[in-house]
Protein backbone atom coordinates (compact mmCIF):
# COMPACT_ATOMS: atom_id res chain seq x y z
CA UNK A 1 0.00 0.00 0.00
CA UNK A 2 1.07 3.51 -0.92
CA UNK A 3 2.81 4.99 2.16
CA UNK A 4 1.62 8.37 1.42
CA UNK A 5 -1.73 7.26 1.97
CA UNK A 6 -1.57 5.64 5.74
CA UNK A 7 1.78 7.36 7.01
CA UNK A 8 0.21 11.16 7.25
CA UNK A 9 -2.99 10.34 9.20
CA UNK A 10 -0.72 7.81 11.49
CA UNK A 11 1.42 10.50 12.56
CA UNK A 12 -1.25 13.30 13.00
CA UNK A 13 -2.96 10.18 14.97
CA UNK A 14 -0.02 9.81 17.57
CA UNK A 15 0.55 13.49 17.46
CA UNK A 16 -3.18 13.37 19.02
CA UNK A 17 -2.22 10.93 21.72
CA UNK A 18 0.82 12.74 22.89
CA UNK A 19 -1.59 16.07 23.07
CA UNK A 20 -3.95 14.03 25.19
CA UNK A 21 -1.09 12.31 27.58
CA UNK A 22 0.86 15.75 27.89
CA UNK A 23 -1.21 17.01 30.97
CA UNK A 24 -0.09 13.83 32.74
CA UNK A 25 3.35 14.19 31.85
CA UNK A 26 3.93 17.42 34.11
CA UNK A 27 4.93 17.62 37.31
CA UNK A 28 1.66 16.95 39.51
CA UNK A 29 1.62 20.43 40.52
CA UNK A 30 1.55 21.93 38.02
CA UNK A 31 -1.53 21.94 35.51
CA UNK A 32 -1.75 23.45 32.40
CA UNK A 33 1.29 25.75 33.08
CA UNK A 34 0.00 26.72 36.27
CA UNK A 35 0.70 25.77 39.91
CA UNK A 36 -1.14 24.08 41.54
CA UNK A 37 -1.80 22.67 44.90
CA UNK A 38 -0.47 18.44 44.46
CA UNK A 39 -3.86 16.92 44.86
CA UNK A 40 -5.76 19.37 42.31
CA UNK A 41 -5.78 17.06 39.29
CA UNK A 42 -8.63 14.87 41.34
CA UNK A 43 -10.65 17.66 41.94
CA UNK A 44 -13.85 18.32 39.47
CA UNK A 45 -13.05 21.53 38.59
CA UNK A 46 -9.55 19.89 37.49
CA UNK A 47 -11.36 16.86 35.80
CA UNK A 48 -13.44 19.43 34.07
CA UNK A 49 -10.64 21.33 32.72
CA UNK A 50 -9.67 18.51 31.46
CA UNK A 51 -12.36 17.08 29.49
CA UNK A 52 -12.96 20.16 27.86
CA UNK A 53 -8.84 20.24 26.16
CA UNK A 54 -9.95 16.48 25.61
CA UNK A 55 -12.58 17.33 23.31
CA UNK A 56 -10.83 20.30 21.38
CA UNK A 57 -7.95 17.88 21.01
CA UNK A 58 -10.13 14.93 19.80
CA UNK A 59 -12.13 17.61 17.39
CA UNK A 60 -8.14 19.05 15.97
CA UNK A 61 -6.93 15.36 15.78
CA UNK A 62 -9.73 14.35 13.79
CA UNK A 63 -9.99 17.57 11.34
CA UNK A 64 -6.06 16.87 10.95
CA UNK A 65 -6.94 13.19 10.06
CA UNK A 66 -9.42 14.18 7.71
CA UNK A 67 -7.21 16.85 5.74
CA UNK A 68 -4.24 14.37 5.52
CA UNK A 69 -6.61 11.11 4.02
CA UNK A 70 -8.28 13.65 1.46
CA UNK A 71 -4.93 15.44 0.58
CA UNK A 72 -3.58 11.40 0.28
CA UNK A 73 -6.45 9.85 -2.04
CA UNK A 74 -6.48 12.64 -4.18
CA UNK A 75 -2.80 12.58 -4.54
CA UNK A 76 -2.06 16.17 -3.81
CA UNK A 77 0.31 14.87 -0.74
CA UNK A 78 2.22 18.24 -0.44
CA UNK A 79 -1.14 19.81 1.45
CA UNK A 80 -1.01 17.64 3.88
CA UNK A 81 1.47 19.81 5.73
CA UNK A 82 -1.94 22.45 6.63
CA UNK A 83 -3.17 18.66 8.36
CA UNK A 84 0.42 19.06 10.78
CA UNK A 85 0.14 22.82 11.19
CA UNK A 86 -3.87 21.94 11.88
CA UNK A 87 -2.51 19.85 14.47
CA UNK A 88 0.11 21.92 16.49
CA UNK A 89 -1.81 25.40 16.31
CA UNK A 90 -4.89 23.93 16.88
CA UNK A 91 -3.96 22.15 20.18
CA UNK A 92 -2.18 25.35 21.17
CA UNK A 93 -5.10 27.16 21.60
CA UNK A 94 -6.50 24.43 23.47
CA UNK A 95 -3.84 24.69 25.79
CA UNK A 96 -4.02 28.61 26.03
CA UNK A 97 -7.76 27.55 27.17
CA UNK A 98 -7.02 25.30 29.30
CA UNK A 99 -4.21 27.73 30.94
CA UNK A 100 -6.95 30.48 31.36
CA UNK A 101 -9.35 27.81 32.81
CA UNK A 102 -6.72 26.89 35.69
CA UNK A 103 -5.26 30.16 36.26
CA UNK A 104 -8.42 31.07 39.45
CA UNK A 105 -7.02 27.46 40.97
CA UNK A 106 -3.42 28.93 41.26
CA UNK A 107 -1.65 27.84 44.64
CA UNK A 108 1.05 29.84 46.41
CA UNK A 109 4.23 27.58 46.01
CA UNK A 110 6.85 27.52 48.46
CA UNK A 111 9.35 30.12 48.45
CA UNK A 112 11.79 27.88 50.19
CA UNK A 113 14.65 27.13 48.08
CA UNK A 114 17.53 24.64 48.43
CA UNK A 115 20.99 24.47 46.75
CA UNK A 116 23.86 22.70 46.10
CA UNK A 117 27.22 24.49 47.76
CA UNK A 118 29.33 22.63 45.29
CA UNK A 119 30.22 23.23 41.77
CA UNK A 120 28.31 21.13 39.78
CA UNK A 121 29.45 17.33 39.55
CA UNK A 122 27.39 16.39 36.63
CA UNK A 123 29.00 16.19 32.71
CA UNK A 124 28.05 15.50 29.53
CA UNK A 125 27.69 12.09 28.56
CA UNK A 126 30.78 10.94 26.98
CA UNK A 127 32.66 14.14 27.62
CA UNK A 128 33.24 16.88 25.09
CA UNK A 129 35.01 13.95 22.64
CA UNK A 130 31.51 12.45 22.39
CA UNK A 131 30.16 15.75 21.17
CA UNK A 132 32.98 16.68 19.06
CA UNK A 133 33.04 13.16 16.97
CA UNK A 134 29.70 14.11 14.51
CA UNK A 135 31.88 17.41 13.92
CA UNK A 136 34.77 15.16 12.46
CA UNK A 137 32.29 12.99 10.44
CA UNK A 138 30.73 15.98 8.59
CA UNK A 139 34.85 16.93 7.82
CA UNK A 140 35.59 13.75 6.34
CA UNK A 141 32.50 13.68 4.31
CA UNK A 142 33.38 16.60 3.06
CA UNK A 143 36.76 15.86 2.49
CA UNK A 144 35.40 13.08 0.76
CA UNK A 145 33.04 14.69 -1.71
CA UNK A 146 35.48 17.34 -2.28
CA UNK A 147 37.95 14.84 -3.62
CA UNK A 148 35.77 12.78 -5.62
CA UNK A 149 33.95 15.90 -7.47
CA UNK A 150 33.94 14.88 -10.64
CA UNK A 151 32.32 11.58 -10.02
CA UNK A 152 28.96 13.31 -8.14
CA UNK A 153 26.55 13.06 -11.09
CA UNK A 154 25.21 17.06 -12.46
CA UNK A 155 22.17 15.91 -10.80
CA UNK A 156 21.25 14.40 -7.37
CA UNK A 157 18.77 13.57 -4.73
CA UNK A 158 18.79 15.72 -1.95
CA UNK A 159 14.88 15.00 -0.32
CA UNK A 160 12.53 11.85 -0.18
CA UNK A 161 9.24 11.45 -0.10
CA UNK A 162 7.71 9.24 2.34
CA UNK A 163 7.42 6.18 -0.22
CA UNK A 164 11.23 6.24 -0.41
CA UNK A 165 11.27 7.81 -3.38
CA UNK A 166 13.35 10.93 -4.11
CA UNK A 167 11.20 13.77 -5.04
CA UNK A 168 13.70 16.65 -5.22
CA UNK A 169 17.06 17.40 -6.96
CA UNK A 170 19.70 20.04 -7.46
CA UNK A 171 22.19 20.50 -9.33
CA UNK A 172 26.01 19.94 -8.23
CA UNK A 173 27.71 23.37 -6.87
CA UNK A 174 29.82 23.71 -4.19
CA UNK A 175 26.63 25.19 -2.52
CA UNK A 176 24.60 22.29 -2.91
CA UNK A 177 27.27 19.48 -2.13
CA UNK A 178 28.85 21.43 0.72
CA UNK A 179 25.70 23.61 2.10
CA UNK A 180 24.36 20.88 3.42
CA UNK A 181 27.33 19.97 5.55
CA UNK A 182 27.56 23.37 6.67
CA UNK A 183 23.95 23.07 8.03
CA UNK A 184 24.33 19.71 9.48
CA UNK A 185 27.28 21.61 11.43
CA UNK A 186 25.40 24.91 12.98
CA UNK A 187 22.42 21.88 14.08
CA UNK A 188 25.44 19.87 15.60
CA UNK A 189 26.66 22.71 16.90
CA UNK A 190 22.76 23.52 18.64
CA UNK A 191 22.82 20.59 20.16
CA UNK A 192 25.84 21.00 21.69
CA UNK A 193 24.90 24.05 23.10
CA UNK A 194 21.60 23.37 24.29
CA UNK A 195 22.97 20.18 26.08
CA UNK A 196 25.52 22.88 27.80
CA UNK A 197 22.41 25.20 28.48
CA UNK A 198 20.39 22.06 30.11
CA UNK A 199 23.78 20.97 32.15
CA UNK A 200 23.10 24.77 33.78
CA UNK A 201 19.57 24.34 33.84
CA UNK A 202 17.68 25.60 37.22
CA UNK A 203 17.71 22.92 40.37
CA UNK A 204 14.41 22.48 41.31
CA UNK A 205 14.78 19.36 43.71
CA UNK A 206 18.42 18.16 45.42
CA UNK A 207 17.67 15.97 47.77
CA UNK A 208 15.81 12.72 48.50
CA UNK A 209 14.22 10.85 45.98
CA UNK A 210 13.23 13.84 43.75
CA UNK A 211 16.37 15.15 43.49
CA UNK A 212 17.37 12.01 42.34
CA UNK A 213 14.72 11.41 39.32
CA UNK A 214 15.43 14.85 38.33
CA UNK A 215 19.24 14.31 37.76
CA UNK A 216 18.37 11.27 35.94
CA UNK A 217 15.41 13.24 33.87
CA UNK A 218 18.47 15.71 32.84
CA UNK A 219 20.78 12.75 32.10
CA UNK A 220 18.63 11.17 29.95
CA UNK A 221 17.84 14.77 28.00
CA UNK A 222 21.87 15.09 27.48
CA UNK A 223 21.38 11.37 26.14
CA UNK A 224 18.76 12.25 23.75
CA UNK A 225 20.91 15.62 22.41
CA UNK A 226 23.65 13.81 21.72
CA UNK A 227 21.61 11.06 20.16
CA UNK A 228 20.07 13.66 18.06
CA UNK A 229 23.63 15.11 17.29
CA UNK A 230 24.43 11.89 15.84
CA UNK A 231 22.04 11.13 14.19
CA UNK A 232 22.29 14.37 12.30
CA UNK A 233 25.75 14.43 11.35
CA UNK A 234 24.56 10.77 9.97
CA UNK A 235 21.99 12.44 7.46
CA UNK A 236 23.61 15.93 6.73
CA UNK A 237 27.24 13.77 6.51
CA UNK A 238 26.76 10.54 5.32
CA UNK A 239 23.59 11.19 3.54
CA UNK A 240 25.75 13.53 0.54
CA UNK A 241 27.82 10.73 0.04
CA UNK A 242 25.77 7.86 -0.39
CA UNK A 243 23.29 10.00 -2.43
CA UNK A 244 26.09 11.21 -4.63
CA UNK A 245 28.97 8.60 -4.77
CA UNK A 246 27.06 5.53 -3.52
CA UNK A 247 24.93 5.27 -6.38
CA UNK A 248 21.89 3.88 -4.16
CA UNK A 249 19.59 6.35 -2.56
CA UNK A 250 20.05 5.78 1.67
CA UNK A 251 17.05 8.13 2.53
CA UNK A 252 14.55 6.10 3.55
CA UNK A 253 17.37 4.20 5.52
CA UNK A 254 18.03 7.78 7.36
CA UNK A 255 14.13 8.87 7.55
CA UNK A 256 13.57 5.42 9.12
CA UNK A 257 16.57 6.09 11.33
CA UNK A 258 15.24 9.65 12.39
CA UNK A 259 11.80 7.88 13.34
CA UNK A 260 13.02 5.30 15.34
CA UNK A 261 15.11 7.42 17.25
CA UNK A 262 12.46 10.18 17.37
CA UNK A 263 10.11 7.14 18.85
CA UNK A 264 12.73 5.62 21.21
CA UNK A 265 13.31 9.13 22.81
CA UNK A 266 10.38 10.53 23.15
CA UNK A 267 9.19 7.12 25.05
CA UNK A 268 12.12 6.99 27.29
CA UNK A 269 11.20 10.84 28.26
CA UNK A 270 7.62 10.27 28.62
CA UNK A 271 8.71 6.97 31.23
CA UNK A 272 10.10 9.72 33.20
CA UNK A 273 7.77 12.50 33.00
CA UNK A 274 8.52 16.28 33.15
CA UNK A 275 11.57 16.46 35.74
CA UNK A 276 11.29 12.35 36.20
CA UNK A 277 8.11 13.44 38.07
CA UNK A 278 6.19 10.27 37.02
CA UNK A 279 8.82 7.99 39.36
CA UNK A 280 8.74 9.55 42.31
CA UNK A 281 5.63 9.09 44.76
CA UNK A 282 2.76 12.38 44.86
CA UNK A 283 1.56 13.58 48.12
CA UNK A 284 -1.66 15.39 48.00
CA UNK A 285 -0.89 17.61 51.44
CA UNK A 286 2.36 18.89 50.42
CA UNK A 287 2.75 22.49 49.60
CA UNK A 288 3.35 23.01 46.18
CA UNK A 289 7.29 23.26 44.80
CA UNK A 290 6.24 23.77 40.56
CA UNK A 291 9.32 24.52 38.52
CA UNK A 292 10.76 27.51 40.70
CA UNK A 293 8.92 30.61 37.84
CA UNK A 294 6.30 32.58 38.51
CA UNK A 295 2.91 31.51 36.91
CA UNK A 296 2.68 35.09 35.75
CA UNK A 297 6.00 34.46 33.48
CA UNK A 298 4.40 31.87 31.35
CA UNK A 299 2.41 33.12 28.48
CA UNK A 300 -0.13 31.26 26.79
CA UNK A 301 1.31 28.33 28.96
CA UNK A 302 4.30 27.60 26.75
CA UNK A 303 6.90 30.64 26.38
CA UNK A 304 8.71 31.73 29.64
CA UNK A 305 9.59 35.44 29.67
CA UNK A 306 11.31 36.56 32.81
CA UNK A 307 13.83 39.48 32.59
CA UNK A 308 14.45 39.03 36.58
CA UNK A 309 15.11 35.20 36.63
CA UNK A 310 18.92 34.64 35.14
CA UNK A 311 18.19 31.79 34.06
CA UNK A 312 18.33 30.64 30.08
CA UNK A 313 17.14 27.17 29.98
CA UNK A 314 14.18 26.39 32.36
CA UNK A 315 12.19 23.25 32.86
CA UNK A 316 8.54 23.28 30.24
CA UNK A 317 5.53 23.86 32.03
CA UNK A 318 3.80 21.72 29.23
CA UNK A 319 5.77 19.06 27.34
CA UNK A 320 9.10 17.49 28.13
CA UNK A 321 12.41 18.59 28.29
CA UNK A 322 13.90 22.35 28.45
CA UNK A 323 12.64 25.92 27.15
CA UNK A 324 14.33 29.26 26.55
CA UNK A 325 13.80 32.34 28.87
CA UNK A 326 12.80 34.94 26.41
CA UNK A 327 13.68 37.62 28.72
CA UNK A 328 17.51 36.69 28.90
CA UNK A 329 19.05 38.76 26.58
CA UNK A 330 21.24 35.85 25.25
CA UNK A 331 18.17 34.21 23.94
CA UNK A 332 17.93 36.85 20.92
CA UNK A 333 20.96 35.39 20.08
CA UNK A 334 19.94 32.14 20.26
CA UNK A 335 16.60 32.50 18.70
CA UNK A 336 17.32 33.65 15.60
CA UNK A 337 20.12 31.63 15.25
CA UNK A 338 18.01 28.43 15.71
CA UNK A 339 15.40 29.65 13.07
CA UNK A 340 18.02 30.53 10.89
CA UNK A 341 18.60 27.34 10.35
CA UNK A 342 15.71 26.38 8.38
CA UNK A 343 15.67 29.24 6.49
CA UNK A 344 19.65 28.11 5.26
CA UNK A 345 17.81 24.94 4.57
CA UNK A 346 15.35 26.90 2.18
CA UNK A 347 18.19 29.03 0.92
CA UNK A 348 20.11 25.33 -0.63
CA UNK A 349 16.76 24.02 -2.04
CA UNK B 1 20.07 26.80 56.91
CA UNK B 2 22.75 24.52 55.70
CA UNK B 3 22.56 20.91 56.25
CA UNK B 4 24.21 17.94 55.09
CA UNK B 5 25.46 17.22 51.98
CA UNK B 6 25.97 20.58 51.75
CA UNK B 7 22.62 22.58 51.02
CA UNK B 8 21.85 25.89 51.54
CA UNK B 9 18.39 26.58 52.42
CA UNK B 10 17.12 29.93 51.36
CA UNK B 11 13.58 31.29 51.90
CA UNK B 12 12.70 33.97 48.97
CA UNK B 13 10.16 36.19 50.46
CA UNK B 14 11.66 35.53 54.00
CA UNK B 15 12.02 38.88 56.35
CA UNK B 16 15.94 38.82 55.81
CA UNK B 17 17.18 39.78 52.60
CA UNK B 18 18.92 36.76 50.24
CA UNK B 19 21.92 38.00 50.68
CA UNK B 20 21.94 38.33 54.27
CA UNK B 21 20.72 35.08 54.45
CA UNK B 22 23.12 33.50 52.53
CA UNK B 23 26.05 35.06 54.35
CA UNK B 24 24.79 34.30 57.74
CA UNK B 25 23.90 30.58 56.63
CA UNK B 26 27.39 30.60 55.08
CA UNK B 27 29.10 31.96 58.07
CA UNK B 28 27.76 29.49 59.96
CA UNK B 29 28.30 26.59 58.39
CA UNK B 30 32.15 27.74 57.86
CA UNK B 31 32.42 28.44 61.80
CA UNK B 32 31.14 25.30 62.54
CA UNK B 33 33.39 23.39 60.54
CA UNK B 34 30.78 22.12 58.21
CA UNK B 35 32.45 23.85 54.91
CA UNK B 36 36.09 22.64 55.47
CA UNK B 37 38.64 25.00 53.88
CA UNK B 38 40.12 24.44 50.43
CA UNK B 39 36.16 23.35 49.50
CA UNK B 40 34.56 25.32 46.57
CA UNK B 41 31.63 27.13 46.50
CA UNK B 42 29.71 27.13 43.14
CA UNK B 43 30.10 30.18 41.24
CA UNK B 44 28.22 33.26 41.72
CA UNK B 45 26.10 32.38 38.01
CA UNK B 46 25.21 28.92 39.27
CA UNK B 47 23.91 29.94 43.14
CA UNK B 48 22.21 32.94 41.29
CA UNK B 49 20.24 30.68 38.82
CA UNK B 50 19.50 28.35 41.43
CA UNK B 51 18.05 30.68 43.69
CA UNK B 52 16.40 32.19 40.37
CA UNK B 53 18.25 35.93 42.01
CA UNK B 54 20.01 38.00 40.36
CA UNK B 55 23.74 37.72 40.21
CA UNK B 56 24.72 41.00 41.98
CA UNK B 57 22.90 39.36 44.99
CA UNK B 58 24.65 36.02 45.31
CA UNK B 59 27.78 37.84 44.54
CA UNK B 60 27.58 40.20 47.19
CA UNK B 61 27.39 37.56 49.66
CA UNK B 62 30.45 36.13 48.52
CA UNK B 63 32.18 39.63 48.74
CA UNK B 64 31.52 39.75 52.62
CA UNK B 65 32.44 36.81 53.61
CA UNK B 66 35.89 37.47 51.30
CA UNK B 67 35.68 40.36 52.90
CA UNK B 68 35.84 38.97 56.36
CA UNK B 69 38.79 36.33 55.01
CA UNK B 70 36.69 33.17 54.69
CA UNK B 71 36.62 33.31 50.59
CA UNK B 72 39.16 33.49 47.84
CA UNK B 73 37.03 34.59 44.42
CA UNK B 74 38.56 32.84 42.10
CA UNK B 75 36.63 33.98 38.52
CA UNK B 76 34.25 31.70 36.98
CA UNK B 77 35.75 28.51 38.50
CA UNK B 78 33.66 29.49 42.24
CA UNK B 79 34.79 30.20 45.33
CA UNK B 80 37.32 28.53 47.78
CA UNK B 81 36.90 28.45 51.03
CA UNK B 82 40.02 29.64 52.67
CA UNK B 83 41.86 28.28 56.29
CA UNK B 84 41.12 31.63 58.62
CA UNK B 85 42.31 31.81 61.98
CA UNK B 86 39.78 33.99 64.12
CA UNK B 87 41.96 36.86 65.95
CA UNK B 88 42.36 35.96 69.94
CA UNK B 89 40.82 39.13 70.96
CA UNK B 90 37.81 40.79 69.68
CA UNK B 91 38.27 44.72 69.49
CA UNK B 92 35.74 46.71 71.46
CA UNK B 93 33.12 47.65 68.49
CA UNK B 94 32.89 43.79 67.65
CA UNK B 95 31.97 43.01 71.73
CA UNK B 96 30.07 46.77 71.40
CA UNK B 97 27.88 45.41 68.37
CA UNK B 98 27.01 41.60 69.82
CA UNK B 99 25.94 42.99 72.95
CA UNK B 100 23.64 45.67 70.93
CA UNK B 101 22.55 42.73 68.42
CA UNK B 102 21.82 40.57 71.49
CA UNK B 103 19.42 42.79 72.98
CA UNK B 104 18.10 43.61 70.08
CA UNK B 105 17.07 40.32 69.11
CA UNK B 106 15.71 39.11 72.48
CA UNK B 107 13.69 42.34 72.59
CA UNK B 108 12.58 41.45 69.26
CA UNK B 109 11.39 37.82 70.97
CA UNK B 110 9.88 39.32 74.10
CA UNK B 111 8.03 41.16 71.90
CA UNK B 112 6.51 38.00 69.70
CA UNK B 113 5.17 36.68 73.02
CA UNK B 114 8.67 34.58 74.22
CA UNK B 115 8.57 34.35 77.66
CA UNK B 116 11.75 35.57 79.45
CA UNK B 117 12.30 32.04 81.16
CA UNK B 118 12.32 30.54 77.38
CA UNK B 119 14.70 33.07 76.17
CA UNK B 120 16.94 32.28 79.19
CA UNK B 121 16.68 28.60 78.59
CA UNK B 122 17.81 28.80 74.75
CA UNK B 123 20.63 31.26 75.53
CA UNK B 124 22.10 29.05 78.59
CA UNK B 125 21.87 26.19 75.83
CA UNK B 126 23.91 27.69 73.44
CA UNK B 127 26.45 29.40 76.03
CA UNK B 128 27.11 25.64 77.37
CA UNK B 129 27.50 24.10 73.66
CA UNK B 130 30.17 27.04 73.15
CA UNK B 131 32.04 26.24 76.42
CA UNK B 132 32.07 22.84 75.36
Amino acid sequence: MNANLWLPPLLILLLGLLWFRMPHLTRPDIFFAVTVEPGFRNTTDAKAILRKYNTRIGVHTAIAFAITTVCGFLHHEQFSVLAFLWQTAGPMLALKSANAATRPFAAEPSREFEVELSPRAESLPGGMVAFTIPFVILAVSGAILYWNWQQIPPAFPVHWGIDGKPNRWVDRSPRTVFGSLAIGALMCLLMVVMASLTMRSRRISITGERGAHEREFRRLNLWALLGAEYVLASVFGLLPILSTLGGTVAGPLFTALTLVFGVVTSALLIRQGQGGSRLWPISSSAKPVGDRTPDSCWKWGMLYVNPDDPALFVEKRFGLGYTVNLGNPWSWILVPATLAIPVGMAFLR
Amino acid sequence: MLSTPLILKITLNGEAPVYRQIVDALRHALVAGDIQPGHILPPVRQLAVDLGVHFNTVAEAYRILAGEGWLDLKRRRGALVLSRKSPAHPDAAVSGVFSRRLRELIAELRAAGMSPARIARELRGLAEGLEK
